[in-house]
């Protein structure tokens, strides 16, 4: 019924229109989306689109999970409005700019009541009781680049800022900002190639409180330390925690100005952010995390033929340390040593190739993408880990066809991802314990064989000359075993200009 | 081509690299603990022994018993320990004897190459005697989620095979809390429990026998709490009740009142403060003048916080029971030869699980004629049951 609603009125809006918009077939080609982050790179980042577009869009997600991580939650109702633009200049200036708001509901969130976990983990505040969060985010970005002298100077940056919170107990009220900013110099070299490098640096602040309401009293809350360790001496009723986060980093660049040939980029981010509780003068804990990655792809673009192979790699080396403290029985504790007890390392490597034809009344692209990760995460006294290894090998086709003046794409992926081997460890805690079923679930979330499949379809359609309208439905679907499954769905309405 | 290889070099090195910096054990630091016999045992020498370490911040808990010379050498990752050590001491001359001893060293930071520590034994002498056999203070909640607090209770066991009067007899709650360790002046813990709020049981020396394994009862208030709320306990039956503050008391004229030596005794509801029962010498007016002091300790301000208190000499105290919360405690409120450790309800502070549990302690054995005989180790952490069910709730 939706689509017939919508193919109607997006048939009356056409009726006026001529030019059917050349940034769409752009946006919606997957090579294309394969290969903007080679392009990534402030100071080149004028060649990484053939044609300036903007967008605004809304977007409604529903994501349910039976198998996830107890601390990121089993899924989230999404709310987003986003407007992008990108202005292309090659002989002057090159614009381009990025806001967003959300408004989340993540559910289930266990085990962590601090926000943005992929930075602060494993150093989260705790709780066994957790429950539904809300969140909302404000997202502001953009950059500039300028030709001078031969050189291509980029600036670029932005801010993001999360504040979230549960209206029951337990009740976090965090507030998160996250500030990029990246230096970026470029220079065209002969037959239609360019280099780059790029300094990039991030400050994070994050504020994290809990609180509860109820007069009785309320649960154990502790600082995990990583696997379900935690201090004893500072779990309890610290319930304020601070989270200062830099990152530096330098990224090199090469790709073709003409989008055609060879492109590589090399880069190196080291991270450290540093934890502190109120009323404890010293920071109880603190992660150093190193990151290089890799990424080399041919691409070439012509009028009927497309194709990219890309080539990416990371590793990444995440430490913690974690401060022990003697409790002198005055107001502060006192800090008596610290040493690296946790240690993350994860490698992954991914291999995408598509190709895509233009016919006269349609395109087609067929795609495969395959990776292969490790991941070794490790606690020392007590000792715990888990170790894991897996692979992935998906395919995918797109097809744009023009009905009328609208554009009608589908999109169908399919990805089996197999665990090669897996192991663990935390035979030291009582599996009674909410935090051995934590772990367990955990586990098995991240060892378990995965078949995704995936389906989009979007029709654009012109609204006048310089506008056009899009709706857009994508669906996915994974199996982890015949009882535990995930779905993920988006519906989006949009305009590009 | 090239600049392929490069670059592939240059990511293969950084990945050996932070391989190669890859850290696989954790330091460790030389403990020497040194185990010292006081003068006050002298002909006395060390016959075995086990030292417990525990690290505060991980609660790992290790023993050792490789006792050299009175001398224990283990290596251990940085922290702060509290160190016991239990053990048996032999005399040198004469006929050969044995007895119990112990030493405690809290807050022992280690860290660094190397570190050493003095542990001092003192001797460890179970009586039969008066002892605490329940403590309910935590109170109750009532169906509609209010707390209760008028159904506390104490209950005192006749440990001995002896008729004991119950005359006399002291329950003192300390002045200091297990929560907040502070400097404090005169430091008098070695002597004598500090303390605020003293109860005692009237009567004239004799009044008030207690059986072999028999037991009194103190409530708070001394009726049936189950008229006010359904999830309490009737008291009516108690033996003693407290005289407490004008604005919560309700006296039952059929039990017997405690006397009022000094304040009011509320009991801490989650308790943070620790108790002992002792055996008053002289009279209520003697003790009052020769037993009060002024402690003081430097506060926050860089002031000096002073407070009227009195002190119950160690040698006057049956027995003692430390009450803590693990998330909150930083030191025991005893000298250790009264109490080594401390029970609970509740893990943390304001623990909403901690309502209606009381501190039970366990049974020992049971006697031939059939008299149940409680275990008394002066240490309370072994000696109780913690987060029970109270004894009188049906």
């Amino acid at each position: 019924m939706f689509l017939g609603v919508f193919l109607s009125v997006a048939s009356c809006y056409a009726q006026d229109t001529t030019i059917y918009s050349r940034p769409v077939e752009e946006q919606l080609s997957p090579i294309v989306k394969l290969r903007d982050e080679l392009y990534a790179s402030p100071s080149l980042h004028a060649f990484y689109r053939k044609y300036s577009y903007s967008l605004l869009s809304v977007n409604l997600e529903n994501t349910k999970k039976d198998l996830y991580l107890r601390q990121e939650g089993s899924g989230v109702n999404s709310l987003r409005i986003n407007s992008e633009s990108f202005t292309k200049n090659h002989k002057g200036v090159s614009l381009w700019g990025n806001a967003y708001y959300t408004n989340d509901k993540i559910k289930q969130v266990n085990f962590n009541e601090t926000l943005d976990y992929h930075y602060v983990y494993p150093y989260v505040m705790a709780d066994t009781v957790g429950g539904d969060l809300n969140a909302e985010s404000y997202y502001f970005g953009g950059g500039i680049s300028k030709l001078i002298s031969g050189l291509r100077f980029a600036l670029q940056g932005s801010f993001k800022g999360i504040q979230s919170f549960r209206n029951v107990d337990p009740r976090p009220k965090n507030i998160s900002s996250d500030i990029d900013f990246a230096f970026s110099i470029g220079k065209e070299i002969p037959n239609n190639k360019a280099i780059s490098i790029d300094l990039n640096l991030k400050k994070y602040i994050q504020n994290n409180s809990l609180d509860f309401a109820n007069e009785l009293g309320f649960p154990l809350v502790y600082h995990d330390a990583g696997l379900g360790v935690y201090n004893e001496l500072l779990a309890g009723t610290r319930m304020l925690a601070y989270y200062k986060g830099l990152m530096l980093g330098a990224q090199l660049n090469f790709v073709p100005t003409n989008l055609d040939g060879f492109s590589a980029q090399i880069g190196f981010n080291r991270f450290q952010l540093n934890k502190e509780l109120d009323k404890i003068a010293d920071r109880i804990s603190a992660i150093k995390e190193n990151r290089s990655y890799l990424l080399l792809a041919y691409h070439h673009q012509r009028q009927k033929n497309n194709l990219i192979v890309k080539l990416k790699g990371y590793f990444n080396k995440r430490e913690g340390l974690e401060a022990t403290f003697a409790n002198t029985g005055q107001t502060s504790l006192y800090k008596v040593s610290e040493e690296v007890r946790y240690t993350r390392e994860k490698l992954g490597i991914k291999f995408s190739a598509a190709y895509g034809k233009a016919k006269k009344k349609w395109k087609w692209f067929l795609g495969v993408e395959g990776t292969f990760n490790t991941d070794n995460e490790n606690y020392f006294l007590p000792d715990r880990f888990i170790d894991y290894q897996t692979v992935s090998a998906g395919v995918f086709a797109t097809l744009t066809k023009p009905l009328g003046k609208t554009l009608l794409n589908i999109e169908v992926k399919a990805n089996q991802l197999k665990v090669l081997s897996d192991d663990y460890s935390w035979g030291d805690i009582n599996t009674k314990k909410g935090i051995y079923q934590m772990l367990n679930a955990n586990y098995i979330y991240l060892t378990t064989d995965i078949f995704t499949t995936n389906a989009t379809l979007r029709f654009d359609f012109p609204i006048n000359n310089k506008l056009g309208a899009f709706s857009n439905v994508t669906g996915a679907y994974t199996y982890f075993d015949k009882i535990n499954k995930a779905r993920n769905l988006i519906f989006s309405l949009g305009v590009v200009f | 081509m090239k600049n392929v290889k490069i670059i592939m070099s240059t990511l293969l090195a950084i990945t050996v690299l932070f391989n190669a910096c890859k850290k696989s054990d954790s330091e460790r630091t030389t403990l020497t603990a040194t185990i010292t016999i006081p003068a006050s045992l002298e002909g006395f020498t060390l016959k075995s022994g086990t030292v417990t370490l525990k690290e505060i911040n991980s609660g790992r808990v290790s023993t050792s018993s490789a006792i050299i010379n009175n001398t224990l050498t283990v290596a251990l990752p940085a922290g702060s320990y509290n160190i016991v050590f239990e053990g048996e001491l032999e005399s040198t001359t004469g006929e050969k004897t044995v007895s119990k001893v112990r030493a405690v060293e809290d807050g022992v930071i280690v860290n660094g190459p190397s570190v050493s520590t003095e542990l001092t034994l003192f001797l460890y002498k179970t009586q039969e005697n008066f002892v605490i056999k329940e403590v309910f203070f935590t109170g109750t909640v009532t169906p509609q989620g209010k707390t209760y607090n008028g159904d506390k209770y104490f209950i005192i066991y006749n440990n001995s095979d002896k008729v004991l009067y119950a005359d006399s007899l002291m329950i003192a709650e300390s002045h200091f809390l297990t929560t907040t360790k502070r400097d404090y002046t005169p430091d008098v813990m070695a002597t004598d429990f500090t303390t605020s709020s003293i109860v005692m049981i009237p009567g004239t020396g004799k009044t008030y026998p207690i059986q072999p394994g028999g037991s009194i009862t103190i409530a708070n208030n001394a009726i049936n709490h189950l008229f006010y709320n359904e999830l309490s306990v009737d008291l009516r039956n108690a033996d003693f009740e407290l005289t407490l503050l004008n604005s919560i008391n309700v006296d039952n004229p059929q039990v017997a009142d405690l006397e009022n030596i000094s304040g009011y005794m509320t009991m801490h509801n989650r308790g943070y403060k620790s108790y002992v029962i002792a055996k008053m010498k002289g009279s209520k007016e003697d003790f009052l003048t020769n037993q009060a002091y002024v402690t003081g300790y430097v506060n926050a301000a860089g002031n000096v916080t002073n407070a009227n208190v009195y002190k119950i000499p160690n040698s006057w105290v049956l027995d003692a029971v430390n009450l803590s919360v693990a998330s909150e405690f930083n030191w025991i409120v005893t000298n250790p030869v009264l109490d080594m450790g401390w029970t609970y309800c509740g893990k943390v502070n304001s623990d909403d699980t901690r309502y209606g549990k009381s501190v039970i302690r366990k049974v020992y054995s049971t006697a031939p004629n059939g008299r149940v005989i409680l275990q008394d180790t002066n240490n309370s952490a072994e000696d109780f049951t913690p987060e029970s069910k109270p004894s009188l709730f049906k």
